[in-house]
């Protein structure tokens, strides 16, 4: 094998599939990053088994072939070369592998391509189209409500829901649910999966073109693959039962109240610098007619309060919160104003922008001794 | 003010026994692997104390009285204590079942005279509950603590702020509070061996040796303490232990006896309103080497199904290379807030709990259990 690329494109590459090298492989060979040389391209695999990626780039291919590299030296050795074009020769004696730019350069020992599990292009009978900036908003606004716990799986995935041209984004730790809703131009059907927390973060990462573009999706029951660009992802579906969210959004609520969203995100993030963070961060919320008095107590620090000006229509309220909960939906509220609804202190609230009915964030309070 | 009752257990089990009366009374586990808690004052003559082996102690004093100790009758027993203490001090900060800080501070207008307030006090302890009472009053907590158990038993010692200094100077160093075992051993290879010693010692010289230490040892060397009677210190931890009558090596057989202790803490901490963040094991091997291994959960809990998850986890993890003495759990990091829950799987779950506690309260703890449980020695 020996072909040459522009390093640059190499460096991206390798950092996009870079996220599925495994850091406990079950084998060794899964350490590595996969290397093929083909047609004036040179495509860049790595693999767990739960996550595949898969990038191409142009390359000007001398000498056609594949190779398994360690994907951690790969990675920091490409990084770092000093000049704009790479070039890569394998020795078929001794199974290394030249690597030359500019005045550096590197022989590496190789892996048997071989033994590499290639990644294969996912054929279920469910696909359909998605904008990427679309299907990054459904993302952005909801993943980071996702649970690490994995001992419950189906709350550390994403839940992906389509009825037709309606598609929603739903995640919760069980605690606080995000849910968001966007449009697709062309479906008819129903789908239902959960994506891991990990995979959605990942495409979010990755998806940044600066024209939108057209990701295609296609799903198995356990599978699911992802199509942009020069990027193929291939992943695992988490399996199990995503609880029913509709039950969960009240469906009235007798305090309403309208706040700045900038203010209110910054007062919560002062106040809440002095509340207990291995004791659910709490802040109370003492809403009266004209203000939102913000109050933390940490016995082993010291106090903390702060008011913002609000507009209530309702009963005024005594509640407390975990004040993550609260400033992680504020900072993904792009509008001006948000809605903060609510019951009693110890019944479910609703965070959402003002101008906006497609994101409703479900949050509950903390009963405080 | 502190108060000290006197061979707590003890003194309530002769009081119950008029036939243990004058008598060596020793509480604590009867098997021979067992602990003394109390030794009475006339079985402590035998040279029985507390926390020496069962074993030993029946060596010493043959003719003792032993009684298995009954925690649930000595906490009922210190809860009418405190009832009295209560009328005496507006703060109490509670140390055990029969030992508590009284912070008399502000009182001067309302007590004339000091000795015959503690009287009072023992009186009241003497007449109502039949117990007695060693009471120490001085300047701060440190010295009151010390003055309860100057004239022990029946004490009563007020120390005055002029000549606590020098009433204190020959007392050897491990009175001083924070002085253990190890940091005594370094004392002494120092060349100190009274608190006087200490209180004339420079302290550059201490803070080289013990570091943040040095300044509470001088202060206190000289009588100083600054801390204040804590009314409401929150409970740290909620654990249980329990020492083997035959060491154990089987898995299934250490999997059980979690599952056990795992039930035991989950209910202690749901009755007393507490999550715990942080679970911690405790491994006692025969050789007496002693293990602990904690975990942080990512959600506080009090149920047993996750405390005996986390709990068999951290045991799996350890080396075993020797056979079990003594096992424990631990729930830390303790949290009385809980946070709730949007599906109702999780209500479901703590309505399942809220019976089986329902139960426990109204039978007692043994009505219900695992199946797994049952057969088990008692």
């Amino acid at each position: 094998m020996k072909f040459s690329c522009k390093k640059e494109q190499l460096v991206h590459a390798v950092q996009i599939v870079q996220k599925a090298v495994s850091s406990k492989p079950q084998m060794p060979i899964l350490s590595g990053i996969y290397l093929n040389a083909f047609d004036n391209t040179l495509e860049l695999q790595a693999t767990d088994y739960e996550l595949g990626i898969s990038c191409k780039i142009d390359a000007q291919i001398d000498e056609p072939g594949a190779i398994v590299l360690s994907g951690r030296y790969f990675q920091e050795v490409v990084r770092r070369l000093p000049g704009e074009m790479v070039e890569i020769v394998t020795s078929r004696e001794d199974h290394t592998l030249k690597i030359t730019s500019n005045t550096a350069q590197f022989n590496l020992l190789s892996l048997p391509a071989a033994e590499f599990p290639v990644l294969y292009p996912l054929d279920g009978n469910t696909t359909f189209k998605i904008r990427d900036n679309v299907f990054r908003e459904l993302i952005k606004k909801t993943v980071f409500a996702c649970s690490q716990d994995e001992a419950r799986p189906v709350f550390t995935g994403g839940l992906l829901e389509v009825t037709n041209s309606d598609v929603m984004m739903v995640a919760t730790n069980t605690h606080r649910l995000a849910i968001k809703k966007e449009y697709l131009d062309e479906f008819n059907g129903e789908i239902k999966i959960i994506i891991p927390s990990k995979i959605l973060m990942e495409l979010a990462r990755i998806m940044v073109a600066e024209v939108p573009s057209d990701v295609i999706v296609n799903c198995t029951r356990n599978q699911i693959s992802f199509t942009f660009d020069n990027v193929y992802i291939i992943s695992r579906l988490i399996e199990g039962q995503f609880p029913d969210y509709k039950r969960v959004i009240p469906e009235a609520f007798t305090t309403e109240i309208i706040l700045n969203t900038d203010a209110f995100s910054s007062a919560v993030e002062r106040v809440s610098l002095i509340s207990r963070s291995g004791d659910y961060n709490v802040i109370r919320l003492s809403f009266n007619e004209k203000s939102v008095m913000i109050t933390s107590n940490n016995p082993d620090i010291g106090k903390a309060e702060e008011s913002v000006d609000i507009t209530l229509s309702g009963k005024e309220l005594d509640i407390a919160f975990n004040a993550k909960y609260v400033t992680d939906i504020l900072k993904n509220i792009d509008s001006e104003k948000i809605y903060f609804s609510l019951n009693t202190p110890l019944s479910p609230a609703s965070i959402r922008p003002c101008d906006d009915d497609t994101y409703n964030y479900i949050i509950t309070p903390v009963r405080t001794s | 003010m502190h108060v000290d009752m006197d061979a707590f257990f003890a003194a309530i089990e002769q009081r119950d026994h008029a036939e243990y009366r004058n008598k060596p009374v020793i509480v604590g586990g009867l098997s021979n692997r067992g602990v003394v808690s109390t030794a009475s004052y006339e079985a402590r003559q035998f040279g029985v104390f507390s926390a020496m082996s069962m074993a030993e102690a029946r060596k010493r004093c043959p003719d003792g009285i032993f009684v298995s100790t009954n925690h649930h009758h000595y906490s009922d027993v210190s809860r009418q204590i405190f009832n009295i203490f209560a009328d005496f001090a507006p703060s109490i900060e509670p140390l055990s079942l029969d030992e508590a800080f009284m912070d008399v501070s502000g009182m001067e207008k309302l007590v004339q005279d000091w000795r015959e307030y503690a009287l009072k006090l023992k009186k009241r302890v003497e007449n109502e509950i039949g117990l007695v009472a060693s009471v120490g009053i001085a300047p701060n907590k440190f010295l009151a603590k010390l003055a309860s158990d100057l004239e022990k038993p029946n004490g009563l010692v007020i120390i005055q702020k002029e000549n606590a200094k020098n009433l204190i100077k020959d007392l050897p160093i491990r009175s001083l509070w924070g002085v253990g075992k190890k940091t005594a051993v370094q004392l002494q290879a120092l060349g100190f061996y009274t608190v006087g010693q200490i209180a004339t010692a420079e302290l550059g010289f201490l803070v080289q040796h013990f570091g943040n230490l040095a300044y509470r040892l001088l202060e206190l060397a000289n009588g100083r303490d600054d801390r204040e009677v804590e009314t409401d210190r929150l409970t740290q931890s909620i654990g249980n232990e329990i020492t083997f009558d035959q060491d154990l090596l089987n898995r299934t057989q250490v999997e059980k006896e979690l599952l056990a202790l795992a039930e035991k803490v989950g209910w202690r901490l749901r009755t007393e309103g507490y999550a715990a963040r942080t679970i911690t094991i405790k491994i006692r091997f025969a050789s007496f080497a002693t293990i602990t291994r904690s975990q942080t959960l990512l959600e506080a809990t009090n149920f047993d199904e996750d405390i005996y998850r986390t709990a068999v986890k951290l045991y799996k993890k350890c080396a075993i290379t020797e056979k079990i003495r003594l096992l424990g759990i631990t729930g830390n990091q303790l949290s009385l807030n809980e946070q709730f829950n949007l599906f109702e799987e999780d209500a479901k779950k703590k309505s399942l709990y809220g019976t089986l506690d329902q139960l426990k309260g109204r039978f007692g703890e043994k009505i219900i259990t695992k199946a797994k449980l049952l057969n088990s020695k008692d």
